[in-house]
């Protein structure tokens, strides 16, 4: 599976607000919910708009949202799950 | 990962084009090389995908209509982006193969032919693609 070298921690944050749904969250910063199961699951990295709708749903700072994976590091990463 | 409106209709696509690729070149090769015959082949395989194409395409919308009303976002842009990449790439190889078959004797008729399979053979790659980049990530 394709992984991308940017993290997330979207799905904690959504339970945290009151367990959000990703299709609530698609519609709030304007992508299809698979483009969110994508994001969280590490399989696309979204542009910084995006981003920075994300972390503006949660009302984080970015840094908070995503953090880069360095290459080497990315093996070690496993995704949070449904 | 549920399938998004978008998959569903790349995969109404490629159905439509293995169908219109099966049935014309299978019948293509059996007949012979007259032009109103290719020509009321071709004419009738073309009105069969475009008519194949909107009926599979309604059917998803149908089933799917708030997400068929939906703009593409980023992510569905660029998959789109870079499948057509590679579908760029295959037609050129494809031309290119079908323009040296003159230098082997080709008959006009295979000739178009030729330059149709690699259009309808650039255009499944591309759904492949896009398919492939749906599922795995990108």
């Amino acid at each position: 599976m394709a992984r991308t070298h940017i993290r997330n921690h979207i799905r904690t944050l959504r339970f945290m607000a009151g367990e959000m749904t990703q299709q609530a969250l698609a519609e709030q910063i304007g992508v299809t919910r698979q483009t969110v199961v994508a994001i969280e699951k590490g399989k696309y990295s979204p542009s910084l708009e995006v981003a920075f709708k994300i972390a503006r749903v949660f009302r984080k700072p970015l840094e908070e949202v995503f953090q880069y994976q360095p290459v080497e590091a990315v093996f070690l990463y496993q995704p949070e799950e449904d | 990962m549920n399938t998004s409106f978008r998959e569903k209709s790349v995969w109404a696509s490629l159905v439509a084009l293995l169908v219109f690729f099966a049935y014309y070149f299978n019948r293509v090769r059996s007949i012979p090389l007259e032009k109103a015959e290719i020509l009321t082949l071709f004419a009738g395989s073309v009105v069969v995908l475009v008519v194949l194409q909107i009926a599979l395409q309604v059917a998803v919308s149908l089933v799917n209509p708030k997400d068929a009303a939906q703009p593409w976002d980023e992510r569905e842009r660029l998959i789109k982006a870079k499948a057509g990449e590679v579908f760029g790439v295959v037609l050129a190889i494809g031309a290119l193969f079908s323009a040296s078959t003159a230098f082997f004797g080709a008959h006009p008729l295979q000739m178009a032919n030729a330059i149709l399979l690699s259009l309808v053979g650039a255009q499944i790659v591309e759904c492949v693609v896009q398919l492939y980049y749906y599922r795995r990530g990108i």
